[in-house]
């Protein structure tokens, strides 16, 4: 549901002034972004998820966040967690509970579901003195079971008992947080809720979900009367010394402003770095262009990528290099054999490695780390190394590697960086196919296809630009090298006299399509031009 | 785990046992529900809990507990409050008055050997004492 903005608003001659909305942030990481500022007050909110998924460390960081950064104090209420272990397991993540209760800002509470339900119900309940004794603005109540909240009586198991202690938090202006262990969730086709996810202002998921043979967790805010929000699943990690993290999932719309600045820059060229790759694209790649770089292991992907990152810094330009198959020593050392030392380049601030393993990652965390890194690095170049590794991790099937992809495309392309993504294609030579299953080649605006071609008793590395978005280029397949100590070239297409005794390229057709053969001498002039 | 003949021993040194014999001085603990009682509150320092329900949390006659709660309320470490109507009243731990002795005793009684020595102190203490006026361990202890 999206409301629209509040605020002033006129309606004809009438002039409407609409209340700013009160919003509790909750403090926890990423949630308030995925609830769009926080929490209105006075919301009484459904967190409801399986054993295990959270929903007491989510209510607990809320409370104490609110009494330790937002001076707002705050009351937790246990019905089966013993407090000392619930203080226990709270300091794990750095909160210090008995100090804000010493200091007047908690008070935690053990007590009956019964019992519970009667106080909450009475004007002059001892709970609730005790909760505003310390001007308590928030509470925590944990361990409510649907359909038998209030007291866990099955003969009094509806709604209306809900209803009654949501109108004894309203009552009290407590914006209140309450965990419900449910067995499972039903599919919301069929309409299947619980009958006090009706009565919630808000109701959030919080799931564990089975990747592969891993777990991921994900939290989903299915209603949030009366504010916006943003839909679906997101993940997030509980994370020691800190608590919860949420994630904004990678699918979630972006900024206005991102989709604006898709438009790359036809005036500025960025130098590849590789020598004879400019005066193929006419000067460089466009500022903020991707750049699909597609080849099989070996054929040079990452060399051109070290090249370009080297580049940058040898013009003043801060680079990051992704990667998820090569760790960052690795990285170093493979730029060492072909003449590029990093290290001082890395020491000046100028590049910036950045390594994640591939397996089980958490691509929503990922997106947000990057994200982060680009907001404030602010590199005009990066590479990401590589799209397959990405694509083995989330499958070719499903949305997760395309929405990715997009996400990091529009992302670089709002900070005008000019993106290499390296994909390892799996044909040895030639190449029938650029991305294969991961058909996302249309997003990017050049593909450039590093191949093996074999003639004679020889593999040639070979070169071709298939695509530059708004740019006239040289589209023919031109050879390259790469030598120790210096890195990748890509050759003149012509070999001058006595430079080697085998024949250039120009001098075959069907290098690429995997069945080279020489032109015939009469055709050679013309082939030429 | 107490193993066979276990118990005997811990008995037999526990007269000599000047730490125990101080904490339970310290608490004014004079049977085993006052020990449990004290310990579950200092596990929960703020509940609100009907009398029976307290009871059942607790594992002891309701009559036993009621005797051990007058006591911690008498000793100022305990506060209740009532609510006219309503079943559950609030019971407060004043851990700050309590002072070091009760995480002292905490510590001790962290392991179930910890546990029932002090309560077998605290049984020897009753039958030396010959103290009548309630059951301690005796009592019907519903576990």
């Amino acid at each position: 549901m999206a409301f629209p903005a509040h605020g002033r608003r006129d309606f004809g001659k009438v002039a409407l002034t609409m209340p700013e909305r009160d919003l509790v942030k909750t403090g926890i990481a990423g949630l308030d972004d995925i609830l769009a500022g926080g929490l209105l007050r006075g919301s009484v909110v459904l967190v409801e998820g399986t054993a295990g998924t959270g929903k007491t460390t989510l209510g607990v960081e809320f409370i104490y966040r609110g009494a330790a950064e937002f001076n707002e104090p705050g009351v937790i209420v246990l019905f089966e967690v013993s407090p000392d272990k619930l203080v226990r397991d709270a300091a794990l993540f750095g909160w210090d509970l008995p100090a804000l209760e010493r200091a007047g800002r908690l008070k935690i509470v053990f007590t009956t579901r019964q019992v519970f339900q009667q106080e909450v119900q009475q004007a002059d309940s001892l709970l609730l003195d005790e909760a505003a004794a310390i001007g308590a603005r928030r509470i925590f109540v944990d361990g409510l079971v649907p359909r038998t909240m209030g007291d866990g009586d099955t003969r009094r198991n509806t709604p209306e008992a809900f209803h009654l202690l949501a109108e004894g938090l309203q009552r009290e202006r407590l914006t209140a947080i309450l965990g419900v262990e449910v067995a499972g969730f039903p599919d919301a086709r069929l309409g299947a809720s619980l009958p006090e996810e009706f009565i919630a202002d808000t109701v959030i998921q919080l799931r564990t979900e089975p990747m592969e043979r891993a777990v991921q967790r994900s939290i989903e805010i299915v209603k949030a009367r009366g504010q916006d929000y943003r839909m679906g699943r997101h993940s997030f990690s509980i994370v020691d010394g800190k608590g919860i993290e949420v994630y904004r999932r990678v699918q979630a719309p972006r900024d206005s402003l991102r989709e604006e600045a898709a438009a790359f820059d036809p005036s500025t060229r960025v130098t590849t770095g590789v020598p004879g790759l400019d005066d193929l694209m006419g000067g460089g790649l466009f500022l903020g262009s991707t750049t699909l770089v597609v080849g099989i292991t070996g054929s040079g992907k990452s060399v051109m990528s070290l090249q370009y990152v080297a580049e940058g810094a040898r013009r003043g330009e801060r680079s990051i290099m992704l990667t998820l198959d090569e760790p960052r020593a690795q990285v170093l050392r493979n730029a060492a054999t072909i003449g590029i030392d990093l290290k001082p380049s890395i020491d000046k601030g100028l590049v910036r490695l950045v390594y994640d393993r591939p397996q089980e990652i958490e691509i929503d965390r990922h997106f947000l780390e990057l994200e982060k890194i680009v907001k404030e690095f602010r590199p005009r170049r990066a590479v990401i190394d590589s799209l397959s590794t990405y694509g083995s991790s989330l499958g070719p099937t499903g949305r997760s590697f395309r929405d990715f992809f997009h996400a990091v495309v529009a992302l670089m392309k709002e900070h005008q960086v000019t993106t290499l993504y390296n994909h390892e294609n799996p044909e040895l030579l030639g190449m029938s196919s650029v991305m294969g299953p991961y058909g996302v080649s249309s997003l990017v605006d050049n593909v450039v296809l590093l191949n093996w071609v074999e003639l004679g008793d020889t593999f040639r590395q070979a070169l071709t630009i298939a695509k530059m978005r708004a740019n006239a280029f040289d589209r023919t397949t031109r050879e390259c090298e790469i030598v120790n100590g210096q890195g990748m070239r890509v050759l003149p297409r012509e070999i001058p006299p006595g430079a080697t005794r085998r024949l250039a390229f120009w001098e075959y057709f069907g290098l690429v399509a995997r069945s080279p053969e020489r032109h015939p001498p009469s055709g050679l002039q013309g082939s030429r031009q | 785990m107490i193993f066979p003949g276990r118990r005997d021993v811990i008995q037999k040194i526990l007269p000599t046992d000047s730490v125990a014999l101080q904490l339970v001085e310290a608490a004014g603990l004079r049977d085993a529900c006052d020990l449990d009682l004290l310990l579950f509150f200092s596990r929960h320092p703020r509940v609100v809990l009907s009398s029976e329900q307290l009871a059942a949390y607790v594992g002891y006659e309701l009559a036993q507990v009621a005797r051990a709660l007058d006591r911690l309320l008498e000793t100022g470490l305990l506060r209740r409050t009532l609510n006219q109507g309503a079943s559950g009243r609030m019971y407060v731990l004043e851990v700050d008055s309590a002072g070091e002795w009760l995480e002292s005793l905490r510590r001790v009684c962290a392991t179930p050997d910890g546990r029932n020595s002090l309560k077998a102190l605290l049984k020897q203490r009753q039958s030396q004492n010959g103290d009548s006026s309630h059951r301690g361990l005796s009592g019907a202890r519903s576990s």
